[in-house]
């Protein structure tokens, strides 16, 4: 099976970072991997979509419409853009937080209407409000660092890896108190979804790994 | 770990870029010399040899384009020096002079020309499908299936073209250059990086030898299509009397549509790592057991027409589909195979997508110029003059990060056709139209393509205003030097070769003071209209992406601007004009300054009128600085 993961955002936010992350811990436990990225011109500040895909059927790089399994997003809009991937059994995990396109005039949808989309096209939302707590820590661009932890409680009770791989991923992130502060970032990740996700949603993504 | 780290293991599975295993499999098979010029999807390939060559003790080097990377690698290949040059798709545009002769003349020891293609356009201007260049000039065509077969490919490829002495092509697309995978690694020879030229007479391109070297290459050509019978990368698998032929990546997709739609095993498939010549063996023993037959491929029938010719040749009655069933444009994607295998064998899909619920109007998100990017400052003075002074104008373009100039509000790039395009577009519309050409280049690009229409519009006195946008850098494909880069080897400045070519208006400025933009551009326009031909202002100052990850790496925290609300008028120009990406509208209109985006560059205090912006703490401004310029 395989176990599939779209990671969207806005360029700039770390989604790259996020899904090597990722990707870096499932082959530390041993697990095939494919990571389709995005780079060049579409990268500056545009919408990004990364494809994650996990396991032993893994052939090709992109995911189907309507076959993610999992969506980690930096942005709401980004979510709600890329939620035609997800299956009815999915999950959404995603950073409480919405960023205006650099366009002159442009209509923003209102938040709790984007995120009653997101609530309709997957079987059940996480809202993480990544990038204020990044904030507040001292490391504003380190949302993806909390993303990261949130994940890793999953993929790690799922099987994909363990919380030590994950662990030695961060270490390597930035430099000096930044380094710190990540792998607070990182832990008040992990304990938020060990406080919110259930044994249910584990089992759904853990079969997807089986 | 990263792929430098890697270079001393000779076993074990790690994450690789496709575009680091195919540099990966060209050191494993002796690779001693490598060139390119930097463009997406392609640039990681000679980034990664570069962040190798010392350890390794190979020759990897950027050139100022691709044809002059060829004509380098081509060099060293014909010297004996296993070699690969790298490039996107429509880089073989410009190298494809030499290419076409190259394999005329063959070459001594393994010659891999890497070209990148974009299907789907993600970072390019068309999505051509460069295997025809293969059809074209006689050149086999290698194409991976995944980033692991990446590395095993390249590896062969470069064996291929020593032992048949004749240059290769290795196709890869942006799903294998830019997907990372598993990838088992291999020991890397010591490489070889001298030799010699012997000077023979085929070498001589003059009629009399060329057309011996034709003849030569034609009975080349007979023993390599005969090889790709035996070739390890073309394989047959399955059985049943339906045939799939896949070509390169297509094969990942096919396989795993197979397995979604419960055919696996009860299809053949054709499998082929090298796409041209097609295995014509292979291809007539398959096809006279089949029924009916699909090519999948991703872009141009380039294999299908190939099938069908074959069998029309051996007679053999079969009918063969492929783009009826597939579609000629863009990417292949999961999905979109399923959905025309589905079609074929006449099967339900077993859909599971999502039905449409309650909706809400997206915003669309196209890409932009960075926080801090030096050339907003620019574009929005010289937007304002436009509009402010109405002066009819054709703003040419071109490509790099400035191409984003398109989109509102700035509106300057009215055409973005090729590399070197705006000065050379700007020549003809300079003597047919009555407008005003300006023409908007980067340092890469004007060192790439811009010198050679520069002198024609100097020799014809053209009247132009040509903008160097001089960021020291190669940045939109992701930072690699050009000879305009102060820290590189030798530092060309673009104005003394500017000034070389008898061109009198040559001002250097730096475009966040949009005060020095107007100046400047206002002189420039009395210059162009006055004495004609072309005037020349270089705006100089480096990327944001390097100063930030610079300022970030020294340790010193990256200051912060702030927006004070009490004095903030909500005039919009901030977040709609100027349009850093950092700065957002409040309810009421006021402007905000988002802490994960700001760069604190500085260059929205001049923009503001009552002067609301300002930096959120004192900071070492000079320092600062000191990364910018």
């Amino acid at each position: 099976m395989v176990l599939n993961i779209v990671l969207s955002g806005v360029g700039g936010q770390g989604i790259l970072t996020l899904a090597q992350l990722i990707g870096r811990s499932a082959l530390a436990h041993d697990v095939p991997v494919l990571i389709a990225e995005t780079h060049g011109l579409s990268q500056r500040g545009g919408s990004v979509i990364v494809h994650v895909r996990l396991g032993r059927g893994v052939e090709a790089p992109l995911i189907g419409e309507g076959m993610g399994d999992m969506l980690v997003s930096l942005e709401l809009v980004e979510a709600a853009r890329y939620s035609p991937y997800l299956s009815k059994e999915s999950i959404a995990i995603v950073n409480d937080k919405l960023i205006r396109p650099s366009v002159p005039n442009i209509k923003m949808p209102e938040r709790d209407d984007v995120v009653e989309v997101l609530r309709q096209r997957s079987r059940e939302l996480f809202l993480v409000k990544a990038s204020e707590i990044a904030n507040e820590k001292g490391n504003p661009i380190g949302g993806n660092v909390v993303m990261f932890g949130y994940v890793t409680y999953i993929l790690g009770r799922a099987g994909a890896y363990v919380v030590e791989e994950a662990e030695a991923e961060v270490s390597g992130l930035g430099r000096g108190k930044i380094a710190e502060v990540n792998k607070e970032l990182f832990k008040i990740g992990y304990e938020k979804a060990s406080r919110e996700v259930s044994d249910p949603v584990i089992s759904l993504i853990k079969a997807k790994l089986e | 770990m990263k792929f430098k780290d890697l270079i001393k293991l000779t076993q074990g599975k790690y994450l690789l870029l496709g575009n680091e295993a195919i540099a990966r499999g060209a050191l494993e098979g002796g690779l001693g010399y490598a060139s390119a010029y930097p463009g997406t999807p392609s640039s990681d390939i000679l980034e990664s040899l570069i962040a190798v060559r010392d350890l390794v003790g190979i020759k990897a080097s950027w050139a100022v384009n691709e044809k002059v990377a060829f004509e380098s690698a081509y060099a060293a290949a014909i010297s004996g020096v296993k070699s690969l040059v790298a490039m996107k798709h429509v880089g073989l545009n410009v190298a494809a002079d030499p290419f076409m002769t190259s394999a005329y003349t063959g070459v001594e020891e393994g010659f891999v020309i890497v070209t990148a293609d974009d299907p789907s356009m993600w970072s390019s201007q068309n999505e051509q499908d460069n295997r025809w260049y293969g059809v074209h000039a006689y050149m086999p065509v290698f194409e991976p299936s995944s980033p692991s077969e990446a590395k095993d490919i390249t590896k062969y490829a470069l064996e291929f073209s020593s032992r048949h002495k004749h240059p290769v092509i290795l196709r890869t697309t942006t799903r294998i250059s830019h997907t990372r995978g598993p990838v088992s690694l291999g020991p890397i020879p010591k490489p070889v990086t001298t030799g010699e030229f012997r000077k023979e007479a085929k070498y001589v391109h003059i009629p009399a030898n060329a057309r011996k070297n034709k003849k030569a290459m034609l009975e080349r050509w007979r023993r390599i299509s005969e090889e790709a019978n035996t070739h390890p990368f073309n394989r047959v698998e399955g059985s049943g009397d339906v045939l799939i032929i896949a070509s390169g990546i297509a094969y990942a997709y096919v396989k795993e549509a197979a397995e979604h739609l419960g055919l696996s095993g009860k299809v053949r498939i054709v499998k082929l790592g090298m796409t041209y010549p097609i295995p014509a063996r292979i291809i007539k023993d398959e096809a006279s057991k089949a029924t009916r037959i699909l090519v999948v491929e991703e872009l141009d029938p380039v294999v299908e027409k190939e099938v069908k010719a074959l069998l029309q040749d051996e007679g053999i009655r079969v009918k063969v589909h492929g783009k009826d069933f597939v579609g000629y444009e863009f990417e292949l994607t999961l999905s979109r195979v399923i959905n025309a295998l589905a079609k074929f064998m006449g099967v339900e899909t077993g859909g599971n997508v999502s039905e449409p619920v309650k909706s809400v109007q997206l915003p669309p998100r196209p890409p932009v110029l960075c926080p801090g990017c030096p050339y907003r400052p620019l574009f929005f003075e010289i937007r304002k003059i436009l509009n402010q002074e109405k002066i009819p104008y054709i703003a040419a373009g071109d490509i790099g990060c400035y191409s984003l100039g398109f989109n509102p509000p700035y509106r300057l790039q009215d055409i973005i056709i090729e590399m070197g395009g705006s000065i050379g577009t700007g020549n003809g519309f300079g003597e047919v139209t009555n407008s005003l050409v300006i023409a908007i280049i980067g340092d890469s690009t004007f060192f790439h393509a811009g010198i050679p229409p520069l002198i024609n519009a100097v020799w014809k006195k053209i009247p132009m205003i040509v903008i160097v946008l001089d960021n020291e850098i190669t940045a939109m494909t992701g930072h690699q030097p050009s000879p305009a880069t102060r820290r590189s080897m030798s530092y060309i400045p673009i104005e003394n070769v500017v000034k070389g070519l008898g061109i009198s208006f040559v001002k250097v400025i730096d475009p966040f003071s949009t005060k020095e933009v107007r100046n400047t551009f206002m002189e420039a326009l009395k210059t162009v209209k006055g004495e004609g031909g072309p005037a020349v202002i270089i705006a100089r100052r480096r990327c944001a992406l390097e100063v930030t990850r610079e300022i970030r790496r020294s340790g010193i925290e990256v200051p912060l601007y702030v927006v004070d609300e009490d004095k903030c008028i909500a005039c919009r120009i901030c977040y709609d004009w100027f349009a850093c990406p950092a700065i957002f509208p409040l309810k009421d209109g006021k402007a905000v300054i988002d802490p994960e985006l700001c760069v604190g560059c500085g260059a929205c205090e001049q923009v503001c009128p009552v002067k609301a912006i300002r930096p959120a703490k004192p900071y070492d401004k000079e320092k600062i600085e000191s990364f910018w310029r």
